[in-house]
């Protein structure tokens, strides 16, 4: 049983576009009730925001945009069949397609588990359906 | 695009999807939606994943708008269900006979298409028997409405398997 992951970008998060102790930049998800601004309010804080700037030049060396990365990380495990993207503008996707086919080396993979560190949850039972049908 | 083997099956499915979750709907107005399924299409994804409960139905409605056109075999097409829909009656929800076997009419009728690709429970129900759930799932895809089964956010317990 193959994988189909979605949110590899963390809601946007992973796009670096939201900096720690700033507000999120007008238009993006966060900012928008209609675009699940509470959705993402689980990785709006400034230790995960911090994170994901330290990906920024782990993705510059790579040649690759934040989204990408993001993306490309997820397509590394061959247990995964695809990774499921979104946009509210057509130029993210042509962005995000560019993770297809990308291999990142085992040192690129590596600096990304260090600068992400603890704050990654690596724990499958966090993983739950709801105990009744209209939670 | 580069294309992947959907679980141990002879299907293929883009390695990026274009989901509609939170965007279709909702935060995109349906000119600004179509033009981002088109610029999906232009840029090799054939891969198309939504849900009845997105936007309670209307990204299904979008994305059905977005895609008459094309060629129906060139796409694979996937959604879900389980959330409640419509007006969220007692049997709008959950994956109960009644409501897979209703719910899969109406996003094939909002898809504008025959059939789904995959065809997914979007949660686990603890209040329909798996047997109920999987059987429905089973005449779906007997039917031809569906053409494969999935799960979402299900534990790895919970998945069915072959003994």
């Amino acid at each position: 049983m193959s994988q189909i992951v979605w949110s590899p970008m963390a809601q946007g998060v992973l796009s670096g576009k939201y900096l720690p102790g700033q507000p999120a930049p007008e238009g993006s998800r966060a900012t928008d009730e209609k675009g699940g601004a509470k959705m993402i309010q689980r990785w709006m804080r400034d230790d995960v925001l911090a994170a994901v700037q330290e990906l920024k030049p782990i993705a510059q060396e790579a040649g690759l945009s934040m989204p990408q990365l993001a993306v490309a990380w997820v397509l590394q495990n061959p247990n995964v069949a695809s990774a499921i993207v979104g946009a509210s503008r057509p130029e993210q996707i042509a962005d995000s397609v560019g993770a297809a086919g990308v291999k990142l080396e085992a040192e690129v993979l590596k600096r990304i588990d260090d600068a992400v560190g603890g704050l990654a949850e690596r724990d499958p039972a966090q993983t739950k359906s709801p105990a009744t049908r209209e939670a | 695009m580069e294309f992947r083997y959907l679980g141990n099956s002879g299907f293929k499915v883009s390695e990026i999807t274009f989901g509609n979750w939170l965007t279709h709907g909702s935060q995109v107005e349906n000119d600004v939606a179509t033009q981002c399924v088109r610029a999906a299409l232009d840029a090799g994804i054939s891969t198309f994943d939504t849900a009845d409960v997105y936007a309670n139905t209307a990204a299904e409605t979008v994305l059905g708008q977005a895609l008459k056109d094309e060629r129906r075999e060139s796409l694979e097409i996937f959604t879900k269900v389980f959330g409640p829909t419509g007006p969220k009656g007692k049997n709008d929800l959950g994956l109960s006979r009644k409501h897979i076997m209703e719910s899969i009419n109406g996003s094939l009728r909002r898809l504008q298409t025959d059939y789904v690709d995959l065809y997914q429970a979007h949660r686990y129900d603890f209040e329909t028997p798996l047997e109920e759930t999987m059987q429905a799932f089973a005449d779906i895809v007997r039917q031809g409405k569906a053409l494969y089964i999935g799960v979402s956010e299900w534990t790895a317990d919970q998945a069915p398997r072959r003994t």
